[in-house]
C-alpha cells in the first residue's frame, strides 16, 4: 500500500474557509460597529441638542428684553452667557430689524473645520431662537447659536478605535478557530477519500472506506465514490472486451476488403484516395501502393469528372448508385458500377466517401450485344408482321383479280392493292400495248411517278429482262423515269411464258434517298408482280375461253350461244327503258347452190362475206350474229320495225356481198333475205318475237328472196300471213 | 417669454404703487413713551400734547390718523429709521436722527431747561455762573446745549443719576443743591411724585430749547412737513401750544391720581 504524500493543496480548503468565515464576521463586525457607533452618535447629538435647548431656555428672556428695548449692553451680556457654555462657537443676537444688536464667538474652536471627519459629518451646527415679547407675543428678534461638535466627535472618535480593534481581534480568533474546525471536519475525511482515488482500483476492492461508515455528506460522498469505483471498473472491463471484439472485427472487415472480389475506395473530400483494396487497384491497373494518395479524378474524363464531384458533394447519408466510366492507367476504358455514401464526423462535417466499385465493362458489352440481338429480333418480327400482312394484301388482290370481270377492274384492285402494300410512296404497272409501247394500266399514289404510256425500250428493266433499281448514285435511270422528286424507283418486268406482259414500278419517297431498296421490298415487288402476272393471265385466259365459246370461227361473229344470252337480256333493257328493239333474221339466198356447185371453200368465202356485210351494215351498239347454217341474226337495239327495215332495204340496195374481197371473190353476186320482227308490234319474250322474225323471212323467201320482210304488226303466230309483204318499197326485190 | 411676463409684472407694479408712494393718504406716528407731558403712553395708548396738536393739524389737513404705540424710545426711533411709522412727533434735532427724519423748521412745543431747587433751600440763579460751588445732579446722558454743557464740564459739579425720580429724591433729601432738566418734564414728574411743594423750577431757564417733529425719510407723507412748518408756526404765534402743553401737565396728575400708568 502506497504512503499517502501530502498533496501540495492540502489544508487551502480549511484556510479558506475559515478565511471566508473571519471576512464575513469581520464584515459583520463592520456593520454591526457602524450600527452601534450611528446609534451613540445619535443619542450623543439627542443628549447635546437637549443642553443647547435648556441653554436657549435660560437666555430666552434676557435676549427678548434686550431685542424689545433694543438695548446693545443687554444684549452683549446675553451673547456673553451663551458663548460660556462650552461648544458654542458663534452667537449673534439680531433685532426684528434685521439689525446685530450683539455678536460674538469663540476663536478656540475654530481648528475643528479642518479635522478629517468634517467629510462625513457638518463641523458646526445652527440653532436658531426666535425672540417674542410682551402680553399678546410679537416678535422682537432672533437669537443665533452655532455650536461645534468637535469635542464630542473626539471623544466619540476615541471609543470607535476601540470598538473595531476589539471586532478585528475577535474576528481572527473566530477566523482561526474555523480554520481548525474546517481542517479537522472537511479536509481530513476529504484527502482521506483523495488518497483513495490516488490510490486507484488495486486495493479497493479488498477494504471499503471508513470514511463511508459515516452518516454526513463526506459519508455519501464516500459511498458515491465508491459506487462510482465499482461501476468504472466493470465499465473498463466492458471497454476491453468491446475494444478486443473491435479489434478482431475490424480485422474480420481488413480481410473482407482486401480479399473481396468487388473494389474498394475511399476518398476524402479533394477526391484523394485514403483507402483501396487490391480488387480496386485492379480493376484501374495499377497496384494499392501506387493508388494510395492519388485523386479519383486522375481516373475519369470530364463527364465523369462531374459526376464523382456531385457524388462526393452529396450530403445525403443515403446509398447512390451510378455507372461510372474510368480511365485505366493504361488509358483503356473502365466501366464500373459506384455505390457510393458519403462519410459523415460525429459533429456532421463531411469528410469524404466511401465506394463500392464493381466492373460492368463485360456486363455493359453483353447488354450491348443482347440490345443488338433483340434489335435484329424485334426487326425481324417487324418484317414478319409486315409480311404477314403483305400476304394478307396480296391474298385479298389475288382474290380480287380472281373476282375481275374485265382487265379495267383488275388495273384498279392492282392499283388499291399497290397503294396499301406501297404505302407512303407511290407506283403503277404499265401493259404491253401495241407497237412496243408501254400503257400505263393501273396507278397507286401520285399519278406522275408514271407516264401514261412510254417505249418498250424507255425502261431498262424491260431491256435487261429482270428488275432494274435507279436510286440517285445507283443504276441507269429509265427515261420514263419521273424526275428526282421520286428518290428511288424499282422497276420489275412481268414475262408469262416468256412473254412480256407488262412492268411493275415502284417509287419509294420515303426512304431517305442514301438507302437503297431493301430486300423485303424487293420480295414484295416479286410477289406483287407474281399476282399480277397470275390474275391477269387467268383473266386473259378466262376472255379468250369466252371468246372461243361465243364465237363462230368461220365469220368471226358472235355465235348462237352468245345471241341467246344476250336477246333475252337486252329484250328486258327495252322494256325496261321503253325503247323498241329488233330482231333480223338473215338467210343467205341459194346457198346450197354456191355450196355445191362452188364447193364448201366457197361456201365458206360467202358467209364470211355475208357476216362482214352484216357487220358493216349496223351500228356499233348492235348485234351481228352466225345462228346456224347459212342462217345470221342481228339485234338493233333501240331501232322500230320501220327503221330497221329501211336501213336493211338500204343494205340489200348499196352493199355487195364480198366486194371486199376483190371483184372477182365471188362467182356470181350473192344476196341475202332478210325478216324483221320488233317488240313494237310483234312481242315482248324471245320466243314470239323469233318466231315472228322468222315469219317474216319465210314470207320474204316466199317472194323470192333478196328483200326485207317485217312480221305483222301484233301477230303472235303470224307465220300464215304474208303480213305487208306488199306494203312499201322494202319488199321489192332487189336485183344486183 | 416668461423673464419678459417678469418685466411686465414689475413695471405694472411700480406703476400702481407710485401714486401710492407719492401720496400720503394716513399717517402713522409715534413719540416717546415716556416724555410727559408732551407725550406719554397708558397702556397701549399715547397721550400728552403732540398727540392732541399733531390729530388736530393733521384733521385740518385732512388726512387719516393714527398715533400708535410702538415700545421704548429706542424702538420708537427705530421705526421710524425702517419706515415703520411716519412721523416722530416731539423731539429733539440731532445729527443722527436727521439722517433718517426730516424735522420741520418750525418747533412743535418749547423745552426750556430749568434749574430745580428745594423750596426749603432756595438758590438765586441768573446765570450759570451762579451754580459754581454749588452740588447738581442730572440723568445720565441728557444734554443742555453746547455753550451749558461745556460750561458744566469746566466749572460745575454734576452728579448722573439713571432717572429723573432719583435726582429728585436726592434734592429732596439734600444730597444736591439743584437737578438740571426739562422746565415741562421735570414739572410733569414732580406732579406725579408729590414733590411738587417741596422742589421748583426756578424762573430763569438754562437755555431756550424746542423740539420738531421729525417724518420719516421712508414715508410718502414726509411731503406734508411744509403744511406742518405752517401750522406748527401758528400753534406756536397763538399760544396754542403752550395751552396744550398746560392742559396735558393736569391730564398727566390726574390720570396718575388714578393710577392708570403701567
Amino acid at each position: 500500500m502506497m504512503r499517502l504524500r501530502p498533496a501540495p493543496g492540502e489544508g487551502r480548503l480549511a484556510i479558506r474557509q475559515a478565511l471566508v468565515g473571519s471576512l464575513i464576521g469581520l464584515a459583520l463586525g463592520v456593520a454591526f460597529s457602524a450600527m452601534k457607533i450611528g446609534y451613540d452618535f445619535m443619542v450623543s447629538e439627542k443628549s447635546e441638542q437637549k443642553d443647547i435647548a435648556q441653554m436657549l431656555a435660560v437666555v430666552r428672556e434676557p435676549a427678548a428684553q434686550a431685542g424689545y428695548h433694543l438695548n446693545m449692553q443687554a444684549a452683549a451680556v446675553v451673547v456673553h452667557g451663551a458663548l460660556s457654555f462650552a461648544p458654542v462657537r458663534e452667537a449673534v443676537l439680531l433685532n426684528d430689524f434685521g439689525e446685530t444688536l450683539a455678536a460674538g464667538r469663540n476663536e478656540a474652536r475654530l481648528g475643528d473645520d479642518a479635522a478629517w471627519w468634517t467629510r462625513f459629518i457638518a463641523p458646526t451646527q445652527e440653532h436658531r431662537l426666535l425672540l417674542t415679547y410682551g402680553p399678546t407675543p410679537r416678535k422682537v428678534g432672533e437669537l443665533l447659536v452655532v455650536t461645534t461638535r468637535g469635542p464630542r466627535v473626539e471623544r466619540f472618535l476615541q471609543d470607535v478605535w476601540r470598538d473595531v480593534a476589539l471586532s478585528m481581534l475577535g474576528s481572527l480568533v473566530v477566523a482561526a478557530a474555523l480554520g481548525l474546525w474546517f481542517n479537522a471536519t472537511l479536509t481530513r475525511p476529504l484527502m482521506s477519500i483523495v488518497g483513495r482515488i490516488r490510490r486507484g482500483m488495486a486495493d479497493s476492492e479488498k477494504d471499503s472506506m471508513p470514511e463511508a461508515a459515516r452518516a454526513d455528506e463526506i459519508g455519501q460522498i464516500a459511498q458515491a465514490f465508491e459506487r462510482y469505483e465499482r461501476e468504472a471498473h466493470e465499465r473498463a472491463r466492458n471497454i476491453q472486451t468491446a475494444a478486443a471484439a473491435l479489434s478482431a472485427s475490424e480485422l474480420r472487415h481488413r480481410r473482407i476488403v482486401e480479399t473481396a472480389g468487388e473494389g474498394v475506395w475511399q476518398v476524402d473530400q479533394q477526391g484523394a484516395t485514403t483507402l483501396a483494396n487490391e480488387a480496386m487497384a485492379r480493376m484501374l491497373g495499377t497496384t494499392v501502393e501506387a493508388l494510395h494518395g492519388r485523386s479519383i479524378f486522375d481516373f475519369m474524363d470530364e463527364d465523369g469528372r462531374r459526376l464523382a464531384e456531385w457524388l462526393l458533394g452529396r450530403h445525403s447519408s443515403g446509398n447512390e448508385r451510378r455507372e461510372l466510366r474510368f480511365v485505366r492507367a493504361d488509358g483503356t476504358e473502365l466501366w464500373a458500377e459506384v455505390s457510393a455514401c458519403s462519410i459523415t464526423e460525429a459533429d456532421g462535417r463531411q469528410t469524404g466517401a466511401l465506394a463500392m466499385v464493381t466492373n460492368a465493362t463485360e456486363r455493359r458489352r453483353r447488354d450491348d450485344e443482347l440490345r443488338a440481338t433483340n434489335a435484329r429480333l424485334l426487326a425481324m418480327v417487324g418484317d414478319l408482321e409486315r409480311h404477314k400482312q403483305d400476304m394478307a394484301h396480296i391474298a385479298e388482290l389475288n382474290e380480287l383479280l380472281q373476282s375481275a370481270g374485265t382487265e379495267a377492274e383488275a388495273f384498279n384492285v392492282i392499283g388499291t392493292v399497290g397503294s396499301r402494300l406501297f404505302s407512303g410512296g407511290c407506283g403503277g404497272l404499265s401493259i404491253t400495248g401495241v407497237d412496243d409501247e408501254m400503257v400505263r394500266a393501273g396507278v397507286w399514289g401520285e399519278s406522275s411517278c408514271l407516264p401514261s404510256r412510254y417505249e418498250r425500250v424507255d425502261c431498262w428493266a424491260i431491256r435487261r429482262g429482270g428488275q432494274h433499281l435507279q436510286a440517285p448514285g445507283h443504276g441507269v435511270t429509265c427515261i420514263h423515269h419521273p424526275g428526282a422528286k421520286f428518290g428511288k424507283l424499282l422497276c420489275a418486268p412481268l414475262y408469262v411464258e416468256g412473254n412480256l406482259l407488262g412492268v411493275l414500278h415502284v417509287a419509294d419517297c420515303d426512304v431517305p434517298s442514301n438507302d437503297l431498296v431493301d430486300d423485303a421490298v424487293r420480295r414484295r415487288v416479286e410477289i406483287f408482280g407474281e399476282v399480277i402476272k397470275l390474275g391477269l393471265s387467268n383473266l386473259r385466259l378466262r376472255d379468250t375461253l369466252r371468246e372461243q365459246a361465243m364465237r363462230d370461227v368461220l365469220t368471226g361473229l358472235p355465235n348462237r350461244r352468245f345471241f341467246d344470252e344476250t336477246l333475252p337480256r337486252e329484250l328486258a333493257r327495252s322494256l325496261r327503258s321503253g325503247q323498241a328493239l329488233t330482231v333480223a333474221i338473215v338467210d343467205v339466198d341459194r346457198f346450197k347452190h354456191f355450196n355445191d356447185h362452188y364447193g364448201h371453200y366457197i361456201g365458206d368465202r360467202v358467209l364470211r362475206s355475208v357476216g362482214t356485210t352484216l357487220a358493216r351494215g349496223i351500228r356499233s351498239g348492235d348485234l351481228a350474229c352466225r345462228y346456224g347454217g347459212d342462217e345470221f341474226m342481228c339485234l338493233l337495239i333501240g331501232t322500230t320495225a320501220e327503221e330497221a327495215r329501211d336501213r336493211f332495204v338500204r343494205l340489200l340496195a348499196e352493199a355487195r356481198v364480198g366486194e371486199e374481197l376483190g371483184p372477182q371473190a365471188m362467182p356470181e353476186p350473192v344476196t341475202f333475205t332478210i325478216g324483221l320482227a320488233s317488240t313494237d308490234g310483234s312481242g315482248t319474250d324471245a320466243a314470239t318475237l323469233l318466231r315472228a322474225a322468222d315469219e317474216a323471212l319465210y314470207a320474204a323467201k316466199a317472194r323470192g328472196g333478196h328483200c326485207v320482210e317485217v312480221a305483222r304488226a301484233g301477230s303472235g303466230q303470224a307465220q300464215a300471213e304474208p303480213s305487208v309483204a306488199g306494203a312499201g318499197a322494202a319488199s321489192l326485190p332487189l336485183q344486183h | 417669454m416668461i423673464h419678459w411676463l417678469r418685466h411686465l409684472g414689475v413695471a405694472l407694479l411700480v406703476a400702481l404703487a407710485m401714486p401710492a408712494a407719492a401720496q400720503c393718504t394716513r399717517v402713522v406716528f409715534s413719540a416717546n413713551p415716556e416724555y410727559p407731558p408732551y407725550h406719554w403712553a397708558e397702556g397701549n395708548r399715547l397721550l400728552g400734547a403732540s398727540v392732541v396738536l399733531t390729530g388736530r393739524i393733521l384733521d385740518e389737513l385732512g388726512v387719516r390718523w393714527e398715533a400708535r404705540f410702538v415700545g421704548p424710545w429706542p424702538r420708537v426711533l427705530k421705526s421710524a429709521e425702517h419706515g415703520e411709522i411716519d412721523l416722530i412727533v416731539s423731539l429733539k434735532p440731532t445729527p443722527e436722527r436727521e439722517v433718517f427724519l426730516e424735522f420741520t423748521r418750525s418747533p412743535a412745543f418749547p423745552n426750556p431747561m430749568a434749574v430745580f431747587v428745594a423750596r426749603a433751600r432756595p438758590l438765586k440763579f441768573d446765570g450759570p455762573e451762579d451754580l459754581v460751588g454749588k452740588r447738581g445732579g442730572r440723568t445720565a446722558g441728557d444734554r443742555f446745549g453746547d455753550v451749558f454743557d461745556r460750561f458744566a464740564e469746566k466749572r460745575l459739579t454734576l452728579e448722573d443719576a439713571d432717572g429723573l425720580d432719583v435726582n429728585f429724591n436726592k434734592l429732596a433729601a439734600g444730597r444736591i443743591d439743584y437737578v438740571v432738566t426739562g422746565l415741562y418734564t421735570g414739572r410733569a414728574n414732580l406732579l406725579r411724585s408729590g414733590l411738587a411743594d417741596r422742589i421748583a423750577p426756578m424762573p430763569h431757564p438754562v437755555n431756550e430749547g424746542y423740539i420738531h417733529h421729525g417724518f420719516s425719510r421712508r414715508s410718502p407723507c414726509a411731503s406734508l412737513l411744509a403744511a406742518f412748518d405752517a401750522r406748527l408756526q401758528a400753534a406756536q404765534r397763538n399760544g396754542v401750544a403752550a395751552r396744550l402743553l398746560e392742559e396735558a401737565l393736569q391730564q398727566w396728575q390726574r390720570s396718575g391720581a388714578k393710577g392708570t400708568r403701567p
